[in-house]
């Protein structure tokens, strides 16, 4: 994740409705990459070798990933479109969606308890 | 249904029949909006503090509609979640809309309201037949908002809107695409239900001060023509339009 990413992504957050900087939660980055804060939920962005990871967290507080549910795409390319799997602890992996420059990714995760649904918009 | 004379004539000439009747205008005078519950959004029934039971109405639905940052739609549905039913999409959204047909009601001599029409209640008093819609802007738009289809009765903002409380905010209210003197407008139907309404101008434009640094519900009234004389006396249609104003940093 770039600088200039996660400048971009902070000026997403700045504009949506329920990340702006008065959300519950830390918008820090734990794991290199970049966090947007959606409402009470957490949902960092990284980029590996395998693919996008994402963490996510509910006011600083771990989600385990095994009771979410979620996808990631590029935007205009559908076909991109992974759904996430579980790694461990609060990650999850969209295997082989690696974003280039110029991308826009929206993740989306589904607390499968809840039905809850929570978008993240990464400008890369 | 046609109006037959300039809507500002039409909406007070109406109005006044309606008063006239003795029906208070808080009577059958729930809407529908969109408001955040438990981090989720949710489509609300009801009127000022009371938030009724949405999840029962949702068949008189006609539309729920999402849209991007552009206006372009994006897939949305309503999902039960408990006692309300929440937003459901399959992207972020701008905005989203709703209409709802709440069907044909009519006001007996004892006071109770009915689902039936006048030519079903033999001691009628009033019928009536309610349309309902719903616009909420979960960001403030880039564009000027547009018309959407299925909503005849729509207030749409003049210019952006300001984001503080006491702003003064410019909105347009909109009847079957055209500028519509004389609708009643709420300032903020949630939290002052009961106010005296504003009154759109010659150009359907009404004019106040933003009243909440939180949720602000606007809602707009016109009561139209019947096109069924004999099943109600006119059609009711209220629109509201949500929007967020930001509180400050924590």
């Amino acid at each position: 994740m770039t600088r200039r990413t996660a400048i971009i992504a902070g000026l997403i957050l700045a504009a949506g409705i329920s990340g702006r900087a008065f959300a519950h939660g830390s918008t820090m980055s734990h794991h290199g990459g970049t966090m947007v804060v959606t409402g009470e939920t957490q949902i960092e962005a990284v980029n590996v070798s395998q693919g996008l990871e994402v963490y996510v967290s509910e006011e600083d507080i771990p989600h385990e990933a095994t009771g979410l549910a979620g996808s990631a795409m590029i935007v205009d390319r559908p076909a991109s479109r992974v759904e996430l799997l579980a790694v461990d602890g609060n990650r999850m992996r969209a295997p082989g969606l690696v974003p280039v420059a110029g991308d826009q990714v929206i993740v989306t995760v589904i607390d499968q308890a809840t039905g809850l649904k929570s978008f993240a918009t990464y400008k890369y | 249904m046609k109006l037959t004379a300039r809507p500002a004539m039409i909406g007070a000439l109406l109005f006044g029949s309606v008063v006239s009747l003795g029906i208070s205008t808080q009577v059958q005078a729930h809407g529908i909006w969109f408001a955040q519950r438990a981090r989720q959004l949710a489509l609300i029934y009801g009127i000022g503090a009371d938030d009724l039971d949405m999840v029962k109405r949702l068949p008189l639905l006609n539309s729920m509609t999402g849209y991007d940052d552009n206006w372009k739609p994006v897939p949305t549905r309503l999902r039960v979640a408990g006692v309300v039913p929440v937003v459901d999409s399959d992207a972020p959204t701008a905005a989203l809309g709703a209409t709802m047909d709440y069907g044909v009601w009519a006001k007996r001599s004892n006071g109770e309201w009915v689902n039936k029409g006048r030519d079903e209640v033999s001691d009628a008093v009033v019928a009536e037949h309610t349309m309902k819609s719903a616009v909420f802007l979960a960001k403030m738009p880039k564009t000027p908002v547009p018309l959407l289809a299925g909503h005849l009765l729509q207030i749409i903002p003049q210019g952006e809107i300001p984001q503080e409380l006491g702003k003064p905010v410019s909105l347009k209210v909109y009847f079957q695409g055209k500028p519509f003197a004389g609708a009643q407008v709420l300032t903020d139907f949630v939290n002052d239900p009961d106010m005296p309404p504003l009154m759109t101008g010659p150009d359907g434009v009404a004019v106040f001060r933003l009243r909440n640094q939180g949720l602000n519900v606007i809602a707009a009234t016109i009561i139209a023509k019947t096109d069924q004389p004999k099943k109600y006396d006119y059609i009711e249609y209220r629109a509201t339009l949500s929007f967020i104003l930001p509180h400050a940093e924590e």
